[in-house]
């Protein structure tokens, strides 16, 4: 089924959780809701399955007004953050109960509901606990079971809201990617909220980037982590150094001390560069040529990272370094290159980023030496 | 300390005892546990203890024959009948009340609160004293009511009417915080899941307070019994008509009739311990279930 989100605003009090979002969901698409809290992604989730009232605009289920039907009749299937399950009731009955609740007329048999809670229960790979109750479960099968129970009324659309939000790191790792094969195998169109970027970029097949109730970003994980269309997508989307700098003459350089960053085209006036801590290179280099200095280098598992003094400014550099020396000490004066970056002019939003061409033989001249 | 043995003479001094965070010296322990247990004894036990002496101090045909003389049926009857009426009518206010104070935001909420509280703050002499001057003969409603023949104030009407407004906290005041604390996910997955209105009630909601609610019932009971000062003005102390079983005990007790004063007495006090006795037995049947309605 395809979602049609087209307008929808929502204030709490003086606050506006969503202004006038728009967005398409395609059917069988698995598709994040990428932001940080307060940026509407949980309310737009709770608008959709009917939980929260939108102040205005419509969703479409299949081009069919679904804000006018009742929460219970949207065939909607919802997992929670916490997971929700119903404390008093076995593993069973927590499946069994959309399909209990039913009217008698399109209720199940009794064996029909026990063969059905069976078949979910080992779908989600739980089989042999339907007896317990969910505080006897860990937080990994709760939420297996909370999803068991969304799935059981066969729903046409399925919302997850901050799904592995409460489990631990690697429980969270395996459960993301048994999802993943799991929507493959089903197929079912779902929309999941979180406020991890690693967990949209590997799990999603569009991420849709929010920030204060609206979307920044919709595309492919590959599209926003590589084209970036505002400085928020590419500060949320992982790690970043900001640096300050004035473009003039398609070249820019750095604020202040004018040393040259890179080539750009485009307008002038004060920028910033936005640049990954793995695209920064460090080059050992006499204190005259040098442009920072490393106040600190620790690694962390494949990677080094260092903290580099850089005109003014706290550069986070990562460096791989495959368990090699890097020839490198804290205290060293280095000379800092960009190998790729994104300039962003100042306060004009809406302004299409520029790429940062590095200058593969600026100022010293001298072959780059790879770290 | 069997570790530090296997260690042998060369180990490292033996660290002092570490400091147990939890745990008082044995003096201490001591004293607490005696303050308590000599409290209880004294405003408790003792009381109860003295109660039921005198109950049977002329033996126990005397005491049979205080409670079984019709003025004491009588007092029992309606003792029985008021919390029969007054604690259903509270459960189901206590539960409305709480639903909407738990469940929803809106103007007003905290002066609701506050009123919930009035009957524990108000003496209930007071609550008394406001159902005479509204039903009574010269009160407000109390011409009309006379005129359409319809009698609340020295009436069973009247004694309802004072027990619910003193027992109406108990009941609310036990959901409220329960259901703040247990907040709606749970009621929200099952609107998803497609549950109606009432099965949502039936099926997730009502399991999951019924603990707080029996809590709330029992503790209602109990004062719905014994509650004196309201009816007492309410009821006009009629024998073997609205004397309940406390306007009864303290009637005996004037009378220098003690030891049927303190049979009736002790029949009262033996009710409350009956109530004590099954929320126990519950608690005690149903320790896993609570237990894991709790964790969760």
């Amino acid at each position: 089924m395809s979602i049609d989100i087209r307008g929808i605003s929502k204030r709490f009090g003086s606050f506006a959780a969503l202004e006038s979002v728009d967005l398409r969901i395609e059917p069988g698409e698995l598709v994040a809701l990428l932001g940080p809290s307060g940026s509407g992604k949980t309310t737009l989730l709770r608008i959709i399955a009917g939980l929260e009232t939108a102040d205005s605009g419509s969703v479409l289920f299949d081009g069919e007004d679904a804000l006018r039907l009742h929460p219970r009749d949207r065939q909607v299937g919802f997992v929670f953050q916490h997971y929700a399950l119903f404390r008093h009731m076995t593993i069973f009955d927590n499946v069994a109960f959309g399909l209990q609740v039913r009217p008698r007329a399109r209720r199940p048999s009794k064996a029909e509901i026990a063969e059905r809670v069976r078949e979910l229960l080992s779908l989600v790979q739980l089989d042999g606990l339907a007896d317990r109750y969910p505080s006897q479960l860990s937080g990994g099968q709760r939420q297996r079971v909370a999803l068991a129970r969304a799935l059981a009324t066969d729903p046409k659309v399925l919302l997850l809201d901050e799904p592995f939000g409460a489990l631990d790191a690697k429980v969270r790792k395996e459960l993301r990617r048994w999802l993943r094969r799991f929507h493959d195998r089903m197929g079912i169109t779902s929309l999941f909220v979180t406020h991890d970027q690693e967990e949209a970029l590997e799990l999603a097949d569009r991420v849709v980037v929010m920030n204060r109730g609206g979307i920044e970003q919709a595309g492919s994980p590959e599209t926003v982590y590589r084209e970036p269309e505002t400085p928020f997508v590419y500060e949320f989307l992982g790690d970043v150094n900001r640096i300050p700098c004035t473009i003039d003459g398609g070249q820019a350089r750095l604020a202040g001390l004018g040393t040259p960053l890179g080539g750009v085209s485009g307008q002038s006036g004060p920028a910033v560069v936005y640049v990954r801590p793995h695209e920064v290179e460090l080059l050992p280099a006499d204190p005259v040529s040098a442009t920072g200095r490393i106040r600190r280098l620790y690694e962390v598992g494949p990677l080094v990272r260092a903290e580099v003094d850089h005109a003014g400014t706290l550069l986070e550099v990562a460096i791989p370094s495959d368990g090699r020396e890097i020839g490198l000490r804290a205290g060293d004066p280095v000379r800092v290159n960009f190998r790729k970056g994104f300039v962003f002019m100042d306060g004009r939003a809406g302004a299409e980023p520029m790429a940062l061409a590095p200058f593969r033989t600026a100022a010293g001249g001298n072959a780059i030496h790879r770290l | 300390m069997t570790l530090e043995a296997s260690f042998g003479a060369s180990a490292p001094p033996a660290p002092p005892p570490a400091y147990q965070v939890r745990s008082e010296s044995r003096l201490v322990r001591a004293a607490l546990i005696a303050v308590a247990l000599g409290f209880l004894g004294l405003f408790l036990v003792l009381p109860l203890a003295v109660v039921l002496t005198r109950a049977f101090a002329s033996g126990v045909s005397a005491y049979a024959a205080a409670l079984t003389e019709p003025d004491a049926l009588a007092a029992i009857r309606l003792t029985l009948t008021a919390a029969a009426i007054a604690v259903p009518l509270n459960l189901l206010f206590g539960l409305c009340a709480a639903w909407c104070i738990a469940r929803f935001e809106f103007r007003g909420k905290s002066v609701l609160i506050t009123l919930i509280d009035l009957p524990f703050s108000v003496s209930p002499v007071i609550a008394g004293m406001v159902y005479v001057l509204l039903f009574g003969l010269h009160g407000w409603l109390g011409p009309w009511l006379r005129s359409h023949d319809v009698q609340i104030i020295f009436a069973l009407p009247g004694i309802v009417l004072a027990t619910v407004f003193v027992t109406f906290p108990f009941v609310a005041r036990e959901l409220i915080p329960l259901m703040q604390e247990q907040g709606s996910d749970e009621e929200e997955a099952a609107v998803v899941l497609g549950a109606s209105g009432w099965q949502l009630f039936l099926r997730v909601t009502l399991p999951k307070i019924k603990w707080g609610l029996l809590y709330g019932v029992l503790l209602c009971n109990a004062r719905a019994m014994g509650e004196f000062g309201a009816v007492s003005v309410v009821s006009g102390h009629i024998r073997g008509q609205t004397n309940t079983m406390p306007l009864h005990v303290e009637i005996l007790y004037n009378e220098y009739n003690m030891a049927a004063a303190f049979a009736v007495a002790s029949l009262l006090a033996a009710l409350a311990l009956v109530t004590l006795v099954i929320k126990t037995l519950l608690e005690w049947r149903y320790a896993d279930e609570l237990a894991a309605t709790r964790r969760h």
